[in-house]
């Protein structure tokens, strides 16, 4: 390719990517930056974002997915999980009897939610997790209302 | 369409047989013009570089699919008011090996440069501070005073990152302008003049950019190109690049220094553009197109500087357009871009223009 080719090249190329910073420019609806503490009512999280662990429930029977096998606290890399567990006397299987998050050890880092088997757990939204005291940090995440309840007693 | 909105030229001699009837004595006179007009020119080149910031800022943050600044005021209007004020409260700091007188000058030098430059362009008919028959090459001459102001704040810091980055300037503007001024040469062959007043006035017809056949647009391209790279602006920013200089020249400036460089960083964009509009896209003349009456008289319903400032702007916001879109050029392939093919480009645009011009071969001649 000679001069004249080679021109024509960088020129439509320079062309193009000004086609793209104009069609940025003049396109307001596709600005993806938010006002922050403005638009809380209305705040976009990305699904991906990786807040506080949440528990999960089966849509049908309204019952905690949680099986209470411990995989996640095995996961978990500076031991922020704690599950309780106890015997159900009829089916003589293991079940559930309270799950603690050390929301103030927690890096966020999802291995817990990578490991676990029955899709009982998942990264929350939230990010406003600043607190004035650590011990409202540490949380019991099976309540019945499934709000975080702070939980002293945990282990 | 009889007042002074649109008949600029009638404001000079009202404001000169006021002053003279409040101070007679004529040389009171001119000192009071003169005073006049600086402080005008102060307040425009100030306004100028405020709203310019504000506007980079905007244009970069939509190009980036971001707001910009929204909290100083309303859409953030008030964000460079305020970021202006905060650097004047900053401390004013002078490195301890510093070449003192120097690196206090260097910033004035700078301001100064664009502020004089300033005072030449037409902003409307009558509207220029000073005119005289060469004004097109003073103001490139005193454009160059401004790379002094660079290279001064370099060799003053005396900091590797700061010499460095005022070398950088210095070769690249000395390159760079030899396309600049060609590629306006192309076109003063066919206005015949170096007068700013009189390179508007050959455009009455048409503009240049278009009038003079295909070399017109290339001397726009090219001039545009170069001046980019006059105002150190990316994609030939390599003067501040950050990464491999922190910020050039300016790393040793705070506070209010640092301001007077960034100013005269913006007020620089908007003179290139305005002699790119003045030469290339007919000044204040608004446009016309051949017989149209009724599309002709539209447009003059526009002031002539609604027109300066709307093809200045229009050039601004190219401007802004490409430095937001272009990456950063690399040392070597800023010379080669410039020597191997932008100056060649340029003489050759020049000798056709010649020959064109001479020949008569241009629309509307005469």
């Amino acid at each position: 390719m000679g001069l004249i080719g080679r021109t024509a090249t960088a020129v439509k190329g320079l062309i193009g990517g000004m086609g793209i910073t104009l069609g940025h420019y003049v396109r307001f609806s596709e600005v993806i930056t938010q006002q922050y503490p403005e638009n809380r009512e209305t705040l976009r999280m990305a699904p991906r974002f990786r807040g506080k662990v949440r528990l999960l429930r089966d849509p049908e029977s309204g019952a905690y997915r949680c099986t209470a096998c411990s995989l996640c606290v095995k996961a978990c890399p500076n031991n922020s999980l704690a599950v309780k567990r106890e015997k159900d006397p009829e089916t003589n299987k293991f079940k559930l009897a309270g799950y603690y998050y050390h929301f103030e050890r927690c890096t966020l880092c999802g291995l817990c939610v990578d490991t676990c088997k029955f899709s009982a757990l998942a990264m929350g939204n939230e990010f406003e997790n600043a607190a004035f005291e650590r011990g409202v940090l540490t949380l019991r995440l099976d309540t019945p209302d499934g709000a975080p309840q702070p939980a002293p007693e945990a282990p | 369409m009889d007042n002074w909105i649109w008949r600029t030229e009638k404001i000079p001699p009202a404001v000169t047989a006021w002053l003279t009837g409040l101070l007679g004595n004529p040389l009171l006179v001119d000192l009071a013009k003169m005073a006049v007009v600086a402080a005008l020119l102060a307040g425009f080149v100030s306004a100028l570089a405020l709203a310019l910031v504000w506007i980079e800022r905007k244009v970069a943050a939509h190009v980036q699919q971001r707001l910009g600044p929204m909290r100083v005021g309303p859409h953030g209007l008030l964000q460079t008011l305020a970021d202006g004020l905060k650097l004047m409260s900053k401390e004013n700091i002078t490195p301890l090996e510093a070449d003192r007188f120097i690196f206090h000058l260097a910033p004035l030098l700078c301001f100064a440069a664009t502020f004089v430059a300033m005072a030449f362009i037409p902003f409307a008919p009558a509207i220029q501070a000073v005119n005289f028959n060469v004004g097109l090459v003073f103001v490139l001459g005193i454009g160059s005073v401004g790379v002094l102001g660079i290279f001064a704040a370099g060799w003053a810091s005396n900091n590797k990152w700061s010499l460095l980055g005022a070398m950088r300037a210095g070769a690249q503007i000395i390159s760079y302008e030899l396309s600049a001024t060609l590629a306006l040469i192309s076109v003063i062959v066919f206005a015949g003049s170096l007068d700013f007043r009189e390179i508007v006035a050959s455009q009455a017809a048409g503009w240049w950019i278009w009038r003079a056949p295909v070399v017109g647009f290339v001397a726009f391209v090219i001039y545009g190109i170069a001046s980019i790279a006059e105002c150190n602006r990316t994609p030939f920013d390599l003067v501040e690049g950050e990464s491999e200089l922190t910020a050039g020249f300016h790393t040793e400036y705070a506070s209010i220094r640092f301001a007077m460089f960034f100013l005269a960083e913006f007020v620089n964009i908007f003179l290139v553009c305005s002699i790119s509009a003045t030469v290339f896209l007919g000044g204040y003349m608004p446009l016309h197109i051949g017989n149209l009456e009724g599309f002709n008289r539209l447009a003059d319903l526009i002031p002539p500087w609604g027109w300066f400032f709307a093809k200045t702007s229009a050039l601004v916001l190219v401007f802004m357009w490409v430095r937001w879109t272009f990456p950063r050029l690399r040392v070597d392939q800023l010379m080669n871009f410039e020597w191997k093919f932008l100056l060649p480009l340029s003489l050759t645009t020049l000798a056709v223009a010649s020959v064109l011009a001479t020949a008569g071969w241009f629309f509307f001649p005469g």
